[in-house]
């Protein structure tokens, strides 16, 4: 889900102490409006690639019960847990980046059920995440905080609430299929909250991107309801997928 | 003065001998005919494959440096495969070998004329490049060539990869080319923390007709363009039989996928093929 580039190491450095710039300057603010609500962090354009920590490692990923699930962490700590069907919680304290979640390999024009039933700390992303083939094509749907960078397209409503759709081109980026030349849709509400059984027409995005995203749609691979935090934030998440 | 020329004939032949041999060890014949494999897209095709030589390994880092001089690949090993190579780049290095060895340039490359056909936004270059069909020089196999070798040819006995059903046993994807083997789903940043990279070439076992690496490694260039469908799927050329970096689902003969020909990774590469003369 993090989006990287080949950059040289430079860059990386660079893009590092820019993010830590950002997460300074995002906790110098937090600190003067305080909230004590989950508060889902924005950054300004696309996220790229940042400084990598040695201790970086895929933590656990496999099949439980049927349900695909993952975890991935660099820095810091984080752990997954895993309840009945498709309950999952993760906690996670001063990472550079967290990636986690449960869902379906592959994917379908299914709609998506979810409880998160706790969330706290800080986050970037809770949403659906997945890829198709064929054309290759990476896509979010964030249902709190935000995927941002890219064109604006169009609006549509869905669910009971309006996303928006914005497109992105990667080139020469890493992807499923390797090194590739794709485009990420990414469908932006943010405006769920905890505690409720809420639904996602995936179809409806879908025929959305079908439509207003110039290629046509993909063959489905994998697609889960994940969260995603980095720039050293900390927190938990205990949601419940089906 | 005769105890001389009988030893100058025995290092000819020696050097001949070796010549040759070296020919025979980097290309395998493959007899051609119609698709037998089962999943192949050209199956029951009325598409017919000549006999054709191809490489018995992807090309390497040495094999590059020897005609290019200067190797772009972002992990260094002689015996690695050449990647971050663009489909230009390939065939500029078709014809530089072809003539290296005295054999007929197969491609026309002109590089001021531009490919009115190529839209793609990314690709700067839009050479026009045609071919010498009846020139007897290196060139990349098409998309039809590929998958014929890659599914056995006429000795193909239907596996999923090419070679084994098992893909731990003939490829390098994303799940075995690093430190540990991973699981569950595809995550780039699971595969840079784990050191995910090529391997040497040929250190799998080979396919039916004794091909290494058609599956996984590297992705391999094909001559074929992959036309897009819509405004924002540009046409690229066609890539094959997926690499270090990609899913498994990459890494079946039939799978097929473009990339703009002036594309580079450390993921793609390509083997080389010459017709029968």
């Amino acid at each position: 889900m993090k989006s990287n580039t080949f950059l040289s190491e430079v860059a990386r450095r660079v893009t590092f102490c820019a993010t830590i710039m950002l997460v300074a300057t995002s906790s110098i603010l937090s600190g003067c409006n305080k909230r004590s609500v989950a508060e889902p962090q924005t950054t300004t354009g696309d996220r790229q690639s940042g400084f990598v920590q040695d201790n970086a490692k895929p933590e656990d990923q496999g099949t439980v019960n049927g349900w695909f699930w993952s975890l991935y962490r660099e820095g810091g700590s984080a752990s997954i847990t895993h309840g009945s069907g498709g309950n999952f919680a993760i906690s996670y304290s001063n990472v550079n980046d967290v990636v986690g979640g449960k869902g379906w390999n592959p994917g379908s024009a299914r709609t998506v059920g979810y409880n998160v039933g706790a969330l706290s700390g800080s986050y970037n992303f809770v949403g659906v995440y997945g890829w198709t083939t064929s054309p290759l094509i990476e896509y979010y749907v964030a249902e709190m905080g935000s995927v941002t960078g890219g064109t604006y397209i169009n609006s549509i409503s869905s669910d009971g609430h309006s996303y928006s759709f914005y497109k992105q081109q990667r080139v020469n980026a890493p992807s499923i299929i390797g090194t590739a030349t794709f485009w990420q849709y990414k469908d932006t509400w943010g405006g769920s909250s905890t505690g409720s059984n809420r639904s996602i027409n995936m179809a409806n995005h879908i025929n959305n991107w079908r439509s207003r995203g110039g290629q046509g749609f993909g063959s489905y691979n994998y697609q889960i309801l994940a969260l995603e935090a980095w720039g050293g934030k900390s927190g938990y998440i205990n949601a419940t997928v089906w | 003065m005769r105890k001389l020329l009988i030893e100058v004939a025995a290092v000819i032949t020696i050097i001949a001998g070796a010549c040759s041999q070296k020919q025979s060890e980097k290309l395998v014949l493959v007899k051609g005919g119609s698709f037998k494999h089962l999943k192949s897209y050209y199956y029951r095709n009325s598409i017919a494959i000549a006999d054709f030589f191809i490489g018995k390994y992807e090309v390497s880092q040495k094999e590059w440096m020897e005609v290019m001089c200067a190797n772009p690949s972002v992990f260094k090993g002689d015996n690695l495969p050449v990647e971050s190579v663009s489909w230009y780049d390939c065939i500029i290095y078709c014809n530089k070998r072809s003539t290296k060895e005295k054999l007929q340039p197969y491609y026309n490359i002109d590089s001021i004329k531009k490919d009115t056909n190529n839209t793609n936004a990314p690709d700067d270059k839009k050479w026009t490049v045609t071919t010498n069909a009846n020139a007897n020089g290196y060139r990349l196999p098409t998309e039809a060539e590929w998958e014929y070798v890659a599914g056995g040819g006429q000795q193909s006995k239907n596996y999923k990869y090419s070679g084994s059903n098992n893909i731990d046993d003939i490829a390098w994807y994303w799940k075995n080319s690093g430190s540990s083997y991973l699981s569950g789903y595809w995550s780039w940043a699971a595969l840079e923390k784990n050191n995910n990279k090529t391997k040497p070439v040929g250190s799998r076992y080979a396919n039916e007709l004794g091909v290494y690496d058609m599956s996984g490694n590297v992705r391999e260039w094909c001559w074929d363009w992959d036309r897009g469908n819509g405004a924002d799927a540009p046409p690229g050329r066609v890539w094959k039989g997926g690499g270090w970096m990609g899913a498994d689902f990459c890494c079946e003969p039939s799978f097929r996928a473009g990339y703009e020909a002036t594309g580079r990774g450390p993921d793609q590469g390509f083997r080389v093929c010459r017709g029968v003369k």
